[in-house]
């Protein structure tokens, strides 16, 4: 399902959350709104599901506006995941999950089954997890429950505020990282709010990066880093170069730069350094530095000579010359 | 300091053993010719006599060390179960040895109860409590059942006659099952009437923080009264409505009687209820109420799938502390002529015969104590396993 807001301002009194703000995702993508504390993300993220509704302006959702939508019916079918997780802690596990599949009159077996088949998504093994208690969990697992519970009637669109926010950063970023593949096996139009730009950049299609409650600008996260405002460059911060280096991995840059040559290294020398094709850029020029070389030898994770990385490839990269 | 600590000396069964010593070697009743005499003062000790009475206190010494040394869980307890229903036994013991000394002088023979007496039964049960706290559902019952059985044997054959409250309650039986009957009736539906209407109060004030406000600061105002003071209040205007209405007359309604006391029993359980409805709402996390909205709950699935469920514990403790407390305010309604276990005490007061105050006293204990039981057991069953760690 597509999303958009089309002007939508909040007032609360006489400040703004919200002002103006106009943006449209398309079906399947996922978009990242990311901005400093107090800039109206959560007030944007809301007014999808009618937890907040627009002084001015309207949201569209496949075209329609929600407003003429019933507000439980609209919310039924849109999952909504925050911070503070909020499990029903007198619920198990189960029927934390089983919430929505309840509230849709789903038969008691169709949601047994619905059940298992989260928890496994998620990671969480139905046997030890369905009879647990909130209050036993967790902060990654009690997040998992809260994205399988969002999951749950297989929702079109997925709404996140900030939900890896509360975790320590290890568990942050395993959860990421199974947000991305549980992401890739069902296709969603995903808001996720967040006030970390890494976590923007690692998980969004798309970046809106607002302020004072204003959308300053929206881009694929390539083109963010590149971006000249000087709001952005501000919020980008000084290493947003290496930001760029981050998202990028060897196999891709050499794939594109170099053509695969098995036999010759070209005229700059035989590279003694090796680095992996799943590594990203940033790593590599980390490797650079460290053995005081200007080229690496690529492989893949099985072994084998996939081309030869320069630091002249990685200056393009970081510059944005010649990517999306 | 650290030493204590390890070793985790059990304070509660040393403070039973503690309880039971000065039972089992002060005195344990007075043999008396009839209500009103001092008597003659035995020993729980004296009545035993070598062999029974070396047993109690190896039992003792035993019990002592198990509490004062860190041992096994299931062993203390065991020795703390059983020590719990030793006490109980040997005071049924003292008690038919204590009967049979009794001369068959006087008009109305009896053992009057002394500190012993309630001592040994008192370490009974707080030994027996404490081991049950981890013990398994069967082993409980069958504690309660151990503990139980010498008792109702005593009773059962005639030789607890001798004690006096006995002799009272069977000077009075038709009268002592009335007024318990009565007593009954004005909690019960004291706690109905308050619940009914604290209930709803405490949900309604919960909505807005100015009703919330009028509502504490009235039912705080009514427990600030005195219950006594609370009835004679009450006494005036309900006799004039009674004179300007004979509808509301002929329904009962008078200034003394059983209206007032209702009124006021009713009014006094209001606090509990409402207050803890109030803070049972109150303690609903917000990030789960803003769950259920976001997924679609209506206001009405948000109250009885999340409100309601989460604030139960503390609605249910209310309804506990009312009802306890209703137990025994209940006994003062006997004052403005609504009957009740309060009858006996004033009368046992006016005619200065302990034993007829204690004829209403232990009855009201061993409801209050059963109110409470109920009420946990209800709560047991109808809170979420899910919370109940943080309540109870
Ligand atoms: N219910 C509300 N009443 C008044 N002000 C609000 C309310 N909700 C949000 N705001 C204000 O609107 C602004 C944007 O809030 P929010 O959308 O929560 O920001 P963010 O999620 O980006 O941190 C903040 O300044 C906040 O104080
Ligand atoms: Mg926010």
């Amino acid at each position: 399902m597509t999303l958009e807001w089309r002007n939508a301002s909040k007032a609360y009194g006489k400040k703004r959350a919200v002002n103006d703000f106009s943006l449209e995702v398309p079906k399947g993508e996922l978009l990242v709104l990311v901005g400093p504390s107090g800039c109206g993300k959560t007030t944007s993220l809301r007014m999808i599901n009618r937890l907040v509704d627009p002084s001015s302006g309207k949201i569209l959702v496949d075209g329609r506006d929600v407003s003429e939508i019933p507000v439980t019916e609209l919310r039924r079918h849109i999952g909504y995941v925050i911070q503070q997780v909020g499990l029903f802690p007198h619920m198990n596990v189960a029927e934390n999950i089983g919430a929505v599949p309840r509230l849709l009159k789903w038969n008691k077996v169709k949601i047994q089954a619905r059940v298992r088949e989260l928890l496994d998504l998620v990671g969480l093994p139905a046997d030890d997890y369905s009879e647990a208690w909130p209050a036993h969990l967790s902060g990654g697992e009690a997040q998992r429950v809260g994205v399988a519970r969002a999951l749950a009637a297989d929702p079109p669109i997925l709404l996140m505020d900030e939900p890896f926010g509360a975790v320590d950063p290890l568990t942050r970023e395993v959860l990421q990282r199974e947000f991305l593949r549980i992401r890739s096996t069902l296709k969603k139009t995903v808001v996720f709010v967040t006030h970390d730009l890494d976590e923007a950049i690692r998980l969004g299609d798309c970046i809106a990066v607002m302020n004072g409650g204003r959308l300053v600008a929206a881009a694929a996260p390539g083109e963010l880093l590149l971006n000249a405002n000087p709001f952005i460059r501000d919020f980008t911060g000084e290493d947003r170069a290496l930001r760029r280096l981050a998202r990028l991995s060897v196999g891709d840059t050499i794939g594109q730069t170099t053509p695969i040559a098995p036999g010759g290294y070209g005229d700059s020398g035989t590279p003694t350094g090796l680095i992996r094709t799943d590594a990203t850029l940033k790593e590599a020029l980390s490797l650079m530095l460290e053995a005081g070389e200007s080229s690496l030898n690529a492989v893949s994770p099985s072994g084998r000579h996939m081309g030869k990385l320069t630091m002249e490839n990685l200056l393009e990269n970081a510059a944005g010359i010649g990517v999306s | 300091m650290r030493l204590i600590e390890r070793e985790r000396i059990d304070v509660v069964p040393l403070t039973a053993v503690l309880l039971a010593s000065v039972s089992f070697f002060g005195p344990f009743a007075a043999l008396k010719e009839n209500r009103v005499v001092d008597g003659q003062i035995i020993r729980g000790f004296e009545l035993l006599g070598g062999g029974l009475g070396a047993g109690v206190l190896i039992l003792g010494a035993l019990t002592l060390v198990v509490a004062l040394s860190g041992g096994g869980g299931k062993t203390r307890n065991l020795v703390y179960s059983f020590a719990g229903v030793a006490c109980l036994w040997i005071t049924a013991v003292l008690l038919v040895r204590a009967g049979a000394l009794l001369g068959q002088a006087g008009e109305a023979p009896r053992v009057s109860p002394a500190i012993g007496f309630w001592g040994l039964p008192g370490a009974s049960y707080v030994l027996i409590d404490h081991s049950r706290r981890q013990a398994p559902r069967w082993r409980s019952l069958m504690l309660t059942v151990c503990a139980l059985v010498p008792v109702c044997l005593i009773f059962s054959d005639g030789r607890g006659a001798a004690i006096s409250v006995f002799q009272e309650w069977l000077e009075r039986q038709d009268r002592f099952l009335d007024e318990l009957i009565v007593h009954v009736r004005l909690f019960v539906f004291a706690i109905l009437g308050a619940t009914v209407f604290g209930l709803p109060l405490g949900i309604i004030a919960s909505k807005n923080k100015r009703i919330e406000r009028l509502v504490i600061a009235f039912v705080d105002v009514v427990q600030t009264i005195p219950s006594m003071a609370l009835f004679g209040l009450l006494m005036a205007p309900l006799a004039a409505l009674s004179r300007a209405f004979p509808l509301l007359r002929s329904l009962g309604l008078r200034g003394i009687g059983a209206a007032p006391a209702l009124i006021a029993l009713t009014l006094y359980a209001l606090l509990p209820i409402a207050r803890n409805a109030i803070v049972g709402i109150a303690s609903v996390p917000l990030p789960a109420l803003e769950a259920g909205r976001g997924m679609g709950m209506s206001r009405r699935q948000l109250f009885w799938r999340i409100k309601w469920p989460l604030a139960l514990p503390y609605i249910l403790t209310g309804l506990k502390t009312a009802s306890v407390q209703a137990v025994g305010n209940a006994a003062v309604a006997a004052l403005i002529g609504a009957g009740g276990l309060g009858i006996m005490i004033f009368q046992g007061l006016g005619q200065a015969a302990p034993d007829l105050i204690l004829l209403g006293v232990l009855p009201l204990i061993l409801m209050a104590v059963l109110v409470n039981r109920g009420w946990e057991l209800v709560i047991r069953r109808a809170v979420s396993p899910g919370l109940l760690g943080e309540v109870l």
